[in-house]
């Protein structure tokens, strides 16, 4: 790796080194299908990039932070979301809200996704209120309906995305919502209508385990891209050597039928 | 004068029907079991359980019913089959005759393939007046085992996320524990480990007497627990739980700040833990009938765990103190399960690891060697090795770095095995830079991934700053066997960590090239 660190590395105009601030949501809470990969592949890309990235936890109870370039945000079990999701509105919704509409870079997987949605009606109870950010909302159709699980294979712009989903919450995107890819294996969205996540202004969400970003170089960096043209103007990522990332990519594609 | 009518038994046609299906169902049950072996299909260790149980139902009540001393099931996340042998070993020497299902076949299927085996004819089992099931359960199965065993003693030894493709969440499990500890009766002794919140606060549900075990030596304890702890939060109230030490996982002793729930005092525990090497380990049991130093011949604070749990156990069921103490330290390990045997010259240990836990307790274990080993990482993902992969990147490789420590210890060598992360500080779940003071040993570690997912296995460990490239991708498991023995100096240890199915693929293939029995001749 130490062969790829610090060659070409982007600067800026002025020749300063580039940094990038990278929020992590409830890392404590919603952690359960290796979500945090994606933390790791981001920073492990930019640091083999010599662009300096820093990883911010942003927990239970804590106020929204400034200066975040790219959020990240995971899924975890249906028991926590309850508590998270009353957090999320009571001590972070409105600067969350505002940094997301002003176009802040942004990742949510599984029940990370859900909650940046209008509602999630449970299979009892009353229904969960969510950021309202996406024009989507999920509904669970119950014990008895089996959950979606299984290798996913997603058309994303000219390219193919892989994972592995496990979600009960069947998740249905308004007329203004637009998906984040188009369903080849899998159950996506609701297994209805071949819709897989959602694409709002920067951000991204998706039910992609696996985890999404190191299986995926390419959606990865486009991520970094749009984060740090955000904050530097437009640049130019130096390539990195995608060899295993690339064998990764075709092996899920191989059990996962796609 | 006409005759009296005969009086007839009440439905004889039934009960000759009932005995004829048992009958059959045994005759099937083995015929198939014979079958199965003879394909070379496998071991038969679940298939004549499953056929004759299908062709009589009731079959696995009824024999379980005539165990002379019952059963005692044991289930958890982790630890299930060598927790198993160390209760039956600990059984033997108290003057018991434990019938065991075979390792791994944790499904009704596999102990009704277990009783068969001891089953005559007509379904009557031919078992010893000592014999006493210890039966190892899968978590899922524990609720439906219940009532058709009725065991004397139910032992739950941790719960961690695992196989989440197919339990859905860690919580369904533990609230499936609940309900199935609540349906047994008063006189059912319940063990339970004291360490684990989510494990400990099901004495909540229990009727009858319940035992604990735990750890009490805090120098093997971290502060607050890792990434992956799944119950971090009060049972009972929701807070989070304070931990003072914290051991692995969820695992430690904790409070609730808020309505008090806290870590049961354990009966029976451990102090005084010394771990020699990776596969050896000293400590000191406490029990209501004294303490005890005990050696045992595996590594990790996992063990200490399972045999714990399995002193409890004996205890409970009446075994003297010396003679659990003195079975402990005859143990030799189950087979992937920290198993180890030599070829050409070289130690090959064996792991098996299956969720994010086990694979962190590995690491540790294998930090606890005095010489950095080959590793060989087989990753499957079969339905029962979980066909979601995301898991290994919930394992902490990113401290798994050889670095050769001063010279006045002799060039040993020491593996930093993930061990010191803390909860929420993001950036020390990085690999470290390396720093100009290490001087890293030039060739190791030295790894190879093989597996259905070797890829993904490479890329994890890529991302965890570990020298992997396309070259340590080696799909067939034959070649990577052969690959990583020639990697590793003669007098050097290769440690495999497969997954459950690749586990079963590397004994074949060690069974294949004569260095060990069949899994199915196991004890």
């Amino acid at each position: 790796m130490s062969k790829e660190k610090g060659n070409n590395a982007p600067v800026t105009e002025r020749g300063n080194s580039l940094e990038l601030n990278i929020g992590h949501l409830y890392p404590a809470e919603m952690n359960l299908y290796g979500d945090r990969g994606n933390i790791l592949c981001l920073v492990q890309r930019c640091r083999w990039r010599g662009i300096e990235a820093r990883v911010k936890s942003i927990g239970l109870g804590e106020s929204w932070p400034q200066g975040l370039d790219l959020l990240f945000f995971g899924g975890g079990p249906d028991a926590q979301q309850k508590g998270v999701a009353r957090d999320l509105l009571e001590t972070k919704g409105e600067g969350l809200r505002h940094d997301l509409e002003d176009g802040l870079v942004a990742l949510a997987i599984c029940g990370g996704f859900q909650l940046l949605c209008r509602y999630y009606r449970p299979a009892e109870g009353p229904d969960l209120a969510g950021l309202g950010f996406f024009d989507a909302w999920t509904e669970h159709p119950g014990p008895r309906v089996p959950r979606c699980i299984g290798n996913v294979v997603v058309e994303w712009e000219k390219s193919k995305l892989v994972g592995f989903e496990n979600h009960g919450g069947r998740t249905y995107l308004g007329a203004s919502c637009h998906p984040l890819g188009r369903v080849r294996r899998g159950h996506g969205n609701n297994g209805k209508d071949r819709t897989e996540g959602a694409i709002h202004r920067n951000t991204f969400a998706s039910y992609l385990h696996g985890p999404l970003l190191p299986k995926n170089p390419l959606f990865a960096d486009h991520l970094l891209r749009l984060a740090l043209e955000r904050r530097y103007g437009p640049m130019v990522l130096p390539p990195l050597d995608d060899t295993l990332e690339d064998l990764a990519h075709a092996a899920a594609l191989r059990r996962g039928g796609g | 004068m006409g005759r009296e009518p005969i009086p007839l038994a009440p439905f004889p046609t039934m009960v000759v029907t009932v005995n004829i299906r048992r009958a059959l169902a045994v005759a099937a049950g083995r015929l198939a079991g014979a079958l199965s072996r003879r394909l070379g299909a496998g071991g038969g260790t679940a298939i004549p359980g499953l056929v004759a149980t299908t062709l009589d139902p009731d079959l696995l009540p009824h024999l379980a019913r005539q165990l002379p001393q019952g059963a005692i099931l044991v289930t958890g996340t982790n630890g299930k089959t060598t927790t198993c042998r160390m209760i039956a070993g600990a059984l033997q020497a108290g003057g018991f005759a434990p019938l065991q299902n075979r390792t791994g076949s944790n499904l009704l299927r596999g102990l009704a393939t277990t009783l068969l085996s001891h089953a005559g004819p007509g379904g009557v089992l031919k078992a010893a007046e000592g014999s006493l099931g210890v039966f190892e359960v899968d978590e899922a199965v524990l609720p439906l085992a219940i009532p058709l065993m009725r065991p004397r003693t139910v032992l739950i030894n941790n719960l961690f996320r695992d196989q989440l493709d197919r339990y859905g969440e860690v919580d369904t499990i533990r609230s499936l524990w609940e309900e199935a500890l609540a349906s047994l009766p008063k006189d059912t002794t319940v063990v339970l480990n004291a360490d684990d919140p989510a494990v400990a606060s099901l004495a909540a549900s229990v009727r009858g007497p319940v035992l604990y075990f735990g750890i009490e030596d805090p120098r093997e304890g971290r502060q607050g627990p890792e990434h992956t702890a799944d119950f971090i939060h009060c049972q009972r109230c929701g807070r989070a739980y304070e931990y003072t030490t914290s051991f692995y996982a969820h695992l430690g002793h904790y409070r609730c700040p808020q309505c008090g729930a806290a870590r049961p005092t354990p009966q029976v525990s451990a102090a005084q833990i010394s771990f020699q090497g990776f596969n050896r380990t000293g400590f000191e049991v406490r029990t209501p009938q004294g303490c005890a130093d005990v050696t045992l011949n595996l590594g990790g604070l996992y063990n200490i765990y399972n045999a714990l749990g399995a002193t409890a156990s004996a205890l409970a069921l009446g075994v003297p103190l010396p003679e659990v103490t003195g079975s402990l330290a005859r143990f030799s390990p189950v087979f992937g399960r920290m198993e180890s045997l030599v070829i050409d010259g070289r130690t090959v240990c064996l792991i098996l690891v299956k969720n994010p836990t086990g694979f962190n307790q590995a690491l540790r274990t294998l930090s606890q060697s005095l010489r950095p080993p080959t590793v060989l990482v087989v990753l499957n993902d079969r339905i029962a090795d979980g066909q979601d992969v995301s898991w290994i990147w919930d394992v902490d490789f990113e401290g798994l770095r050889w670095e050769a420590v001063a010279e006045s210890k002799g060039g040993e060598a020491n593996l930093n095995a993930a061990a010191d992360q803390s909860l929420g500080a993001a950036q020390e779940l990085l690999p470290q830079e390396p720093s100009l003071q290490q001087t890293p040993l030039p060739e190791r570690p030295v790894l190879f991934v093989s597996g259905l997912r070797a890829e993904d296995m490479a890329l994890r460990l890529k991302y965890a700053g570990l020298n992997v490239g396309p070259d340590s991708v080696v799909g067939p498991l034959k070649r990577a066997l052969d690959l990583a023995l020639k990697a590793t100096p003669e007098g050097e240890t290769l440690c495999v960590l497969p997954t459950y199915t690749a586990t079963l693929a590397v004994q074949h293939l060690l069974a294949q090239r004569g260095h060990l029995p069949h899994y199915w001749e196991h004890g």
